[in-house]
């Protein structure tokens, strides 16, 4: 069992170029024990190549990085890992139980107690395919073999790419439900995800990676922080009282069935007197919060320091 | 290194490479054995140089149909295997593992390996068995032992230079590749074979050609074995068999520089793919 106060994953200034262009660029991070944290970025940002670093698949140009307190470079480590490629096919002809059966053996030694292939069938909805052939499987169905192959050897730290990139929304609720599942048990979830949604609904933390560079980072408390901007749900306003509330210092904007004012919280009472006195019908007040997808363009807009030394 | 083993052999199963090649030797060994037997009943009965002749013939283009299923099983079971495996992300998730790369590679090879202990054995028993039933004398089974393990080893030599190659090279690439290799290996030593032991810038070539790849030299001393070697009489009549003959038998030194070159291949291999991105 890993210790509590272990960081899952550490890197320093780790970097990767391919010829003159830097896919990944001193990313330096840590990743708690225990939490999910999502890394976010346009296509071609480096999500994947810097996964792949820490797998050992792509040898770094520079950096260092430690996953679970052990140098990445130490390939024992990765018992304790399980990865799903953004992009793979398992063997086509081999069934999947097979496949299962032969990433537990590359995993572990037969006397090592590992996660019994019926449970992670069951985990991940594919309880009745265990001896289909894998060339079968439609794209969704491969993707939850994916999955199942990054749970064998019960692993505690999991990068899972893009899980749910081939999936219909039935399959995404349920690979969702799993990692919180998985995160209920302990596990630390690296997600790579296109889908800001998925990930506001599971992260802990996430991060904006861009032209190799990590450009924001935060919990998503942090993040999806209240702005001192409120929603009013009202009647119809007509644009001399829009015209009024302007001439009383009030900065408004029409929203779809309201207003947008930006008000602190202790400013509401008057904002309120306000509008009835402008007789503006108001059925409802709620604090409007950034979206994760506002956040993530927000952070794209920043540039990354453009030259490296 | 158990688990790569066992996948290695069962995608030879499941991929029907190895029911395809058996099923297509068998047929060529049928029609072998009816060439053959049809050969020696048309033979002149009082004519024993003639058929000891065809005899020959028959052992010389047996020992090629040997060496060419061989080489060809060998070359396309590993041709690109590692290019497309990374291509597809097979690779990636197989790499992700508790296990060291060389082993997934060493694996790979040591799987197709012991399958091509069974196809030579299959093939070689087949061909030599029908071919030394109709010939006029006996080969030792030492010699018959020697000559599996030389056709043996050229299997393990051309798949391990597939499996170099298949860190850069498509299956189609690789597979076209390192086929013209060996025919021009195999057309050098049939050129070397066939000039005369006066042409000494013609041997010096083909003696490099053989550095390059030592399947020829290879194939033409398992041929040298089966014939029973210096102690057939007959031995002379060996070169007169055109691109297939052995008129300069390699040396053993020849079959210790192909251990060396298949060592040095591994080794080159591994630390090749221990550098390669996924």
């Amino acid at each position: 069992m890993v210790p509590l106060s272990r960081n899952a994953v550490e890197t320093v200034a780790l970097s990767k170029r391919y010829h003159e262009r830097w896919a990944v660029d001193q990313v330096t991070l840590v990743v708690r024990q225990g939490e999910v944290f999502g890394l976010l970025g346009p296509n071609g940002a480096g999500k994947s190549t810097f996964v792949k670093m820490l797998l050992g698949l792509v040898q770094p140009t520079g950096g260092t990085a430690r996953l679970l307190g052990s140098s990445y470079r130490d390939h024992r480590v990765r018992a304790q890992i399980g990865y799903l490629p953004e992009l793979f096919r398992y063997q086509p002809w081999l069934t999947v139980n097979e496949v299962l059966v032969f990433h537990q053996r590359l995993v572990a030694p037969r006397s090592r107690q590992v996660l019994a292939i019926p449970e992670v069938l069951q985990k991940v909805g594919l309880t009745d395919r265990g001896r289909d052939r894998v060339k079968s499987l439609s794209k969704g169905l491969q993707q939850r073999l994916g999955l199942a192959v990054a749970l064998v050897g019960n692993p505690s730290l999991l990068f899972l790419d893009e899980p749910t990139s081939a999936m219909d929304p039935l399959g995404r609720r349920d690979i969702n439900h799993l990692i919180r599942q998985l995160k209920s048990e302990g596990k630390t979830i690296c997600l790579n995800n296109h889908l800001l949604s998925d990930l506001e609904d599971l992260c802990d933390r996430v991060a904006v990676i861009q032209e190799g560079r990590v450009v924001g980072i935060g919990t998503l408390n942090e993040v999806l922080k209240p702005q001192s901007q409120y929603y009013f749900h009202t009647g119809r306003v007509s644009d001399e009282t829009m015209g009024a509330m302007g001439e009383e210092g009030l900065r408004v904007d029409r929203a779809p069935g309201g207003l947008r004012i930006a008000a602190h919280h202790e400013q509401l009472p008057g904002v309120h007197r306000l509008l009835i006195r402008l007789e503006v019908d108001v059925y409802e007040v709620t604090p409007v919060k950034t979206s994760l997808e506002h956040w993530f363009l927000e952070q794209l807009q920043q540039e990354p320091e453009a030259v490296r030394q | 290194m158990t688990a790569t083993i066992r996948a290695t052999i069962k995608e030879a199963f499941r991929r029907q490479t190895l029911v395809v090649s058996v099923v297509l030797v068998t047929l060529l060994m049928a029609a072998l054995w009816y060439f053959v037997a049809h050969q020696q009943k048309a033979a002149i009965a009082n004519a024993p140089m003639v058929n000891t002749f065809q005899s020959v013939t028959a052992l010389g283009l047996g020992s090629f149909m040997i060496n060419l299923v061989v080489a060809f099983f060998a070359i396309f079971c590993l041709s690109g295997n590692l290019s497309s495996e990374i291509e597809t992300g097979t690779l990636a998730a197989v790499a992700a593992r508790p296990i060291v790369r060389s082993r997934i590679l060493l694996g790979k090879w040591i799987g197709i390996a012991l399958i091509e202990i069974g196809y030579v054995s299959l093939v070689f028993a087949g061909v030599i068995g029908i071919i030394l039933t109709y010939n006029p004398w006996v080969t030792p089974a030492g010699q018959l032992l020697a000559a599996w393990g030389l056709f043996v080893l050229e299997g393990w030599l051309l798949s391990a230079v597939a499996l170099l190659l298949s860190v850069w090279l498509s299956p189609v690439a690789g597979g076209v590749g390192l086929s013209i290799l060996y025919f021009t290996e195999f057309v050098a030593g049939a050129f070397s074979q066939s000039v005369g032991s006066q042409a000494s810038s013609v041997h010096a070539a083909t003696s490099v050609l053989a550095l390059l790849l030592p399947t020829d030299s290879l194939y033409r001393r398992a041929t040298f074995e089966i014939f029973g070697g210096r102690h057939n009489p007959l031995v002379a009549v060996l070169g007169n068999l055109g691109p297939f003959g052995v008129n300069f038998t390699p040396s053993w030194g020849t079959v210790v520089y192909a251990l060396i070159y298949l060592t040095g291949i591994l080794a080159l291999v591994v630390k090749i793919f221990k550098r390669r991105d996924i």
